[in-house]
């Protein structure tokens, strides 16, 4: 199975496919024992992901935040306690422009009048904080509003590590995919049906030569017979060759 | 069969097609060496195969091309027709030893080379009555052997083109070394090694110094042959040759080292398992199809002949650290080496 197949499995997993494109990845799912394998363990990882108290954020994805808020609801915004240092320079140069001003005489004949002081109203910060996904003011009409990083995960194996099934924990990988929000990644054909050779057929065998590898040849010994030697018919095939070896 | 023999060698020599004497006397002095250990297979009057000599308990090894049955008759170089019994035998090497009834007791058993043959040299390959003049191109090729497609080491010899059957041939070097029997002859068509498709195969060609004509012509002096007058030929690697005299000459299968699976090139690199076999220690150690092997013991496998090749160079018994990818994981699986023999079905028995 290709990257580009895989892709496509990944995304339907996490529901980023349309209807239309998770229908035909379904059905070349169907025709395909990989590819119904692939998809079984991604979906797996995703429902491991769901069942995941906390999720690190750069495995955030559409699909738990939209299982989180139908779950839980929006919350309210948390009340703030404490000062929020982001606002530490403009307050204190409000703080400074206070102090002028009230130090300044004045000029109203009002001892000690009150001088009406346009107060701006600081606005609450309503962005998403990072490490509280859940209060995002999520707007559920961008199907893709953020931008996200998913990232293909792989068990980075340990000295020690033996296994007889697929290693449970999720840890970063080397390959990172973007999703943007403007678009989706480039469209893929997957490839279907990789050509094979096969053995003992009379037609002369594919020769496949690896561009960065010097081209080595293996022999193919048949079963059939060569009409001239009477002994058994041999050819030769590139190493590059679709041929299935018994170990 | 020694005259015969004799009057084949006279029709493969001779100052008058140009061979030099010395040569030619040489291949007959060869030949005088070996023909008391070497037996021909017949069934009626019809010459299977040759069997060579390799014990001096009255072993003989053969082409299983050649063995129709548990038991055959044979004929000895003086002449003698004797009953042979089946011991044992491989199929992917294509070797059988029989037990003979009776054998000449003063001819010497053939023993198989042990890697001291240089591109170049000279053999002899001998079938039925034809004896043909043959070069030793390389030990070291690799080869898959339908139907087991195991990977097997094999010789490569090349000749001129035949006038009759060479399946089977015994293949001796001048001193009287067992080289093997040839297993197979490369398809004579553009795919081949004779064609500009496969150069590395034509460059081990043409590396060897041609031989001279030795059968018609005329004319004095050496020929030079081009590829279109030369068959190429494939026999077991002298080492291979050795451990399968050295199992079967004791009545046992040729164990190899094999973890039970099959495998392919994986698109990017790597082996891709095809299957696995069921019980076998592949299976035992989880390995599954459409695992991706990408490295054994911490070398590299980029092909499924790389892996083929590290299997077969174990000990039975040993243990293999393999890298295994499988979808976007990585594993390290150890997998224990196992053995398979593989006895090779005869033919139904005809009636001596």
């Amino acid at each position: 199975m290709d990257r580009k197949t895989e892709d496509l499995i990944a995304r339907l997993a996490f529901g980023e496919l349309t209807e239309a494109e998770a229908a035909q990845v379904r059905a070349m799912a169907g025709r395909d024992a990989d590819t119904a394998k692939a998809l079984d363990s991604y979906e797996l990882l995703r429902s491991d992901l769901r069942q995941m108290r906390d999720v690190p954020h750069d495995q955030l994805s559409k699909e738990r935040l939209q299982s989180a808020i139908l779950a839980q609801g929006l919350k309210p915004r948390p009340v703030r306690h404490g000062f929020p240092w982001v606002w530490a320079p403009v307050a204190t140069v409000a703080a400074a422009l206070a102090l002028f001003v009230f130090m300044q005489p004045s000029n109203h004949g009002v001892p000690g009048g009150e001088k009406e002081i346009s107060h701006d109203i600081v606005a609450r910060n309503d962005t998403v904080i990072p490490n509280d996904p859940y209060t995002s003011p999520l707007n559920t009409d961008d199907t893709r509003m953020l931008t996200q990083t998913i990232e293909r995960v792989a068990a980075t194996p340990r000295p020690e590590e033996t296994t007889k099934a697929p290693p449970a924990p999720v840890r970063r990988s080397r390959t990172v995919h973007r999703y943007h929000a403007s678009g989706r990644e480039q469209e893929h054909t997957p490839d279907m049906e990789p050509a094979k050779l096969a053995l003992n057929s009379a037609s002369a065998p594919r020769s496949t030569v690896a561009a960065s590898q010097p081209r080595e040849s293996i022999v193919l010994i048949q079963t059939e017979r060569d009409g001239n030697t009477g002994a058994k018919s041999a050819v030769e095939v590139q190493q590059t060759e679709d041929v299935i070896v018994s170990s | 069969m020694l005259s015969s023999a004799l009057s084949a060698l006279i029709v493969l020599g001779g100052a008058a097609n140009g061979v030099a004497p010395q040569a030619v006397e040489k291949d007959r002095a060869a030949w005088s060496r070996v023909v008391p250990s070497v037996a021909s297979i017949l069934r009626g009057n019809q010459d299977l195969g040759s069997a060579a000599l390799v014990s001096s308990k009255g072993l003989f090894l053969t082409h299983l091309g050649a063995v129709y049955g548990d038991r055959i008759r044979a004929r000895l170089s003086n002449g003698e027709i004797v009953e042979m019994t089946l011991k044992a035998s491989d199929e992917p090497t294509q070797l059988a030893v029989l037990q003979a009834s009776d054998w000449i007791k003063t001819a010497k058993p053939l023993a198989p080379v042990d890697g001291e043959l240089k591109p170049g040299d000279r053999v002899l390959a001998v079938r039925s009555n034809a004896i043909m003049r043959a070069q030793f191109v390389t030990g070291t090729r690799y080869g898959v052997v339908a139907p087991s497609q195991r990977l097997m080491q094999l010789s490569e010899i090349s000749f001129e083109s035949p006038s009759n059957q060479v399946d089977g041939a015994l293949v001796v070097t001048p001193d009287g070394r067992l080289v093997g029997f040839l297993n197979a002859t490369l398809r004579a068509n553009t795919e081949n090694a004779l064609s500009p498709t496969a150069p590395d195969a034509m460059a081990e060609f043409r590396s060897v110094q041609p031989m001279a004509k030795a059968v018609g012509g005329g004319g004095g002096g050496a020929r030079k042959f081009g590829p279109g007058d030369m068959t190429v030929a494939y026999t077991t690697a002298p080492g291979v040759l050795q451990r399968a005299v050295d199992s079967l000459v004791r009545g046992k299968g040729i164990e190899r080292p094999s973890i039970g699976v099959d495998v392919k090139n994986a698109e990017g690199g790597g082996a891709l398992i095809d299957s696995v076999t069921p019980g076998s220690e592949a299976d035992q150690a989880g390995l599954q199809a459409g695992d991706i092997v990408i490295e054994i013991d911490g070398v590299k496998i980029s092909k499924q002949v790389d892996l083929a090749k590290a299997v077969m160079n174990q000990e039975i018994g040993s243990s293999l650290r393999m890298k295994v990818k499988r979808g976007r994981w990585t594993l390290t699986v150890p997998v224990k080496v196992g053995s398979k023999s593989q006895k090779a079905p005869l033919r139904p028995e005809s009636a001596i």
